[in-house]
């Protein structure tokens, strides 16, 4: 019976499959709202930039906000496709070392080391980074080892050994710096390469310098490999920095503080609300928890919706444990008055801490709440919801042959990888569910479709492809040009 | 040889399969010696415009049209469009293609939920399912399938020029292919309520409705005959598919079975004086399984159901299967038009006549050919693809004899 509803189905809604369409572009708020909701975000900005001065001044508060939420939705896109690539980027050097055409490349230690860091795996990290030390890298490479293992040291709390290796001067220490303690002194010079470019530029805005930092970022490839290695003949093995991925979803974040910062300063209404609660949310993120607490103080006290209220007092909150472990009982009623809300209990999953993990929620109540999230919401929840979901499953080893199809029910059915009709971040999600079950070739196809609207996502498809090829035989079909 | 084809020769040896026989190939238009001008025979054919000139009704070029379908006057067009989240309807002038036409959905406007959405407009996409409209006689009001947005399908009834539209089976659930009969008495339509498809005839003057079809297979694609006395319809299962008709007039009356053979009949339209019924099949003579032929039947089952018989019955071999649209009879005549699948040409058109199957070539130097039907005035009206994206074009067909 079921068979046939489902045939009953298709053939009651026509079955159709053609390929999705976008429409000319209307003029004004208008034009960029709907590119905003086609997930176009850099085209929304563009377009409202080119035509400011003919935008009325009753839309400009909206076309603001637009502008800031907009770099907040890749900021967060960013932050996920860094996670990913973290996990594709250790999987693929492991598949390097288990070669033994490639086991012997000096580089593969290193960039190991690197992406142990950026995924917050310090101790391991620490300990691969220091055997870096005695190897054959050019000078500038065991620096940024030294000064990544510094990081690593810093958060595991060896704060006067790490203090120690990152008063260097250059644009990686100030980098590594910054990462450490949320802010650092710009480097005097920023270099010419695009590496120290990128990683001063997030030393620049964090002073308060954005326009110089822009001028820095301007026409960076984010695609390119930062290491070529050529040693063995017929193949050339390509190494990436997770550090750039780490540096760039700074960037979204503090663009996002720049565009929305003056606007929750402007006053009441509901775009000051807004933007003080994102402008907050991209503080937090970027690890500058007073300044975030003050924005968040701001747009709990106004008007905002209730739906956002949730996660307002839960940042708000986390704001001080950095100084301040939580207690039990703050924690217990935290959880209380916000465990409702499906974009709270998310939140809550990215704020879990190795720390506090012993405490509840963490311990026993929120997982049950995150496996089923998605079971009886009130209405459909958005694509950007499922995606962050799918991601939280997967970071808590969801089985993944589930997994794409509990995602897929999301999935636009028309238009399948189509960025208009699908949230990016349903699409990552989607992308490292596939991977997470052996299914690369889906997995790169969905990146692909990605990497059309988002620069930087060029490592991440390498790394998979290397992967592929050396988990299966067809792994060569998949090729993506480079 | 295909390997289906292999099959079907070795089950035909051991006796498993029915016997059918090859019909006559379809005879093409007679050639004059300079090959331009061909002596046709078949009446039907001889006024066939066989270079139209298609005029594009799409003013938007980078969205996807399909599912035309005129009016019963033959004025206005509507079609199916993806149109930002929604599958939206569009109904235009047929006299004036180039204007924007009326939307038609089933989703009213919806407030944003938050004040977000409100200052992105993320709330504002309508991203509701609509298709499959059928014109009252008036062809002004219509009703037409749609979801709002929720999922769930049901029938809408709207007028053009009209505030919007509204539920017209707001109880049900999974309902579809609405047909307005000709006379405008009555409105057939396929529901799932209770499970599976059964046709539905509800009483347009007064709303009544009763439950046309019964049994245990799917009914779809209900067609009216030009008097609004018989629906004809497709039954089946995930294996097969067969054409039946009921009389409408007769509460009691029990479904005419009107193929009973193993390959799949979908999708029946009647010819315009109610004669014929034209129907997709999956009998191909060369054995292909993935070819459709048309079949054309004697509407009052007077005509074979099965086997060789059934088989010389196919007037056009290798056609394009558009069900949603269905075989598209020739205002005049007993004569079909249909795209043949043949890719390498581009899904060429042709007119054939049931009767004596002669076919002739239309040249419309469109592309990928699809979703033929065809006004009352003899102007055709179908889907072709323009760069990438799919638009619907209208052609006449009409010339002089």
């Amino acid at each position: 019976m079921r068979a046939r509803r489902v045939a009953w189905l298709l053939a009651l809604i026509g079955a159709c499959s053609l390929p999705a369409a976008r429409a000319a572009v209307k003029p004004g708020l208008e034009g960029a709202q709907e590119l905003f909701r086609q997930n176009h975000w850099e085209e929304a900005r563009r377009h409202l930039r080119s035509q400011w001065a003919s935008i009325p001044e009753k839309d400009r508060p909206a076309a603001t906000f637009l502008i800031g939420r907009s770099h907040v939705r890749e900021a967060e896109f960013y932050r996920a496709a860094r996670s990913f690539g973290d996990e594709a980027g250790l999987a693929y050097l492991g598949e390097l070392v288990a070669a033994s055409a490639s086991r012997r490349v000096v580089w593969i230690p290193l960039f190991k080391g690197l992406y142990q860091v950026d995924a917050e795996r310090n101790a391991e990290g620490a300990r691969t980074l220091a055997t870096v030390s005695q190897s054959a890298l050019p000078a500038p490479w065991k620096a940024t080892a030294r000064l990544r293992r510094a990081l690593a040291l810093h958060r595991l709390g060896r704060v006067p050994e790490a203090a120690a290796l990152l008063k260097e001067a250059g644009p990686e220490a100030r980098f590594a710096a910054l990462l450490a303690n949320g802010t650092a002194e710009p480097p005097a010079a920023s270099g010419t390469g695009h590496r120290e470019k990128l990683l001063t530029a997030t030393v620049l805005f964090r002073a308060g310098r954005a326009i110089e930092a822009e001028a820095l970022v301007s026409g960076t490839n984010l695609d390119l490999p930062d290491v070529e290695d050529k040693s063995a003949p017929k193949k050339v093995l390509r190494f990436h920095d997770p550090g750039l991925a780490s540096a760039w979803e700074r960037i979204c974040w503090e663009r996002a503080v720049v565009a929305l910062k003056p606007l929750a300063a402007s006053g009441a209404g509901t775009e000051a609300s807004l933007a003080a609660y994102y402008a907050g949310l991209g503080l937090f993120s970027l690890g500058v928890p007073d300044e975030a607490a003050k924005l968040l103080k701001g747009a709990s006290g106004s008007g905002l919706d209730p739906q956002l209220q949730p996660s307002v007092r839960l940042l708000l909150a986390a704001c001080a444990w950095q100084s301040r472990p939580p207690a039990a009982a703050e924690l217990a009623s935290l959880w209380e008055g916000t465990q409702w809300q499906p974009d709270a209990v998310l939140l809550w999953d990215e704020l879990r801490r190795s720390s506090f993990a012993k405490l509840e929620p963490f311990a026993t109540k929120l997982d049950p709440r995150l496996r089923d999230l998605l079971q009886s919401p009130a209405q459909r929840p958005s694509g950007a919801l499922v995606g962050r979901w799918g991601l939280s499953r997967l970071r808590h080893g969801e089985e993944a042959a589930a997994l794409p199809n509990a995602l897929s029910e999301y999935r636009d059915k028309s238009n399948k990888n189509k960025l208009e009709w699908n949230d990016p971040l349903l699409l990552l999600a989607l992308s490292a569910a596939d991977y997470r079950g052996g299914q690369y070739a889906q997995s790169l196809e969905t990146l692909f479709e990605l990497s059309k609207t988002f620069p930087g996502l060029r490592p991440l498809q390498w790394n998979l492809q290397g992967i592929y090829a050396a988990r299966q035989k067809a792994g060569g079909e998949a090729r993506i040009s480079q | 040889m295909t390997r289906s084809g292999r099959l079907r020769t070795l089950l035909l040896g051991l006796g498993v399969l029915m016997p059918v026989a090859v019909p006559a190939t379809a005879r093409p238009a007679e050639q004059s010696p300079e090959g331009l001008s061909p002596a046709i025979v078949s009446r039907s054919l001889g006024m066939i415009v066989r270079q139209p000139v298609p005029r594009s009704v799409s003013t938007t070029p980078e969205e996807n049209e399909w599912n035309p379908r005129f009016s019963p006057d033959g004025r206005r067009l509507s079609f199916e469009r993806r149109n930002g989240s929604a599958q939206a309807l569009f109904v235009v002038d047929v006299a004036s293609p180039t204007a924007e036409g009326e939307r038609v959905t089933s989703q009213p406007p919806r407030p944003a939920a938050s004040a977000e959405e409100a200052l992105l407009g993320t709330s504002r996409p309508d991203d509701s399912f609509n298709g499959q409209l059928s014109f009252y006689p008036d062809s002004r009001r219509f009703v037409f399938t749609g979801n709002a947005g929720t999922g769930v399908y049901r029938l809408y009834e709207g007028s053009l020029g009209g505030a919007g539209s509204r539920t017209l089976t707001p109880q049900s659930k999974e309902d579809g292919h609405p047909a307005v009969s000709p006379d405008g008495r009555w409105l057939v339509y396929v529901s799932a309520r209770a499970g599976i498809g059964k046709l539905f005839l509800r009483d347009l003057a007064d709303g009544t409705e009763r439950q046309l079809t019964s049994g245990d297979k799917v009914d779809l694609y209900p067609a009216w005959s030009p008097d609004s006395r018989l629906v004809a319809y497709t039954s089946g299962d995930n294996d097969n598919h067969d054409i039946f008709v009921v009389e409408v007039s007769a509460p009691q009356a029990t479904p005419r079975q009107l193929t009973t053979w193993k390959y799949d009949d979908l999708r029946p339209t009647f010819s315009p004086d109610g004669t014929l019924l034209a129907f997709y099949s999956n009998y191909s003579p060369s054995g292909e399984e993935k070819e459709w032929s048309i079949v054309a039947v004697p509407a009052d089952a007077s005509g074979p159901a099965k086997g060789a018989a059934l088989a010389k019955l196919a007037v056009a071999q290798n056609a394009v299967k558009d069900p949603e649209v269905g075989p598209a009879w020739l205002p005049w005549g007993r004569a079909l038009v249909y795209a043949r699948n043949n890719k390498a040409e581009w899904n060429p058109i042709y007119v054939v006549d049931a009767e004596t199957h002669e076919e002739l070539r239309i040249e419309t130097g469109t592309r990928m050919n699809h979703d033929l039907t065809c006004s009352r005035d003899g102007l055709l009206a179908f889907r072709a693809q323009v760069a990438s994206w799919d638009d619907i074009f209208v052609a006449p067909l009409k010339g002089t004899p």
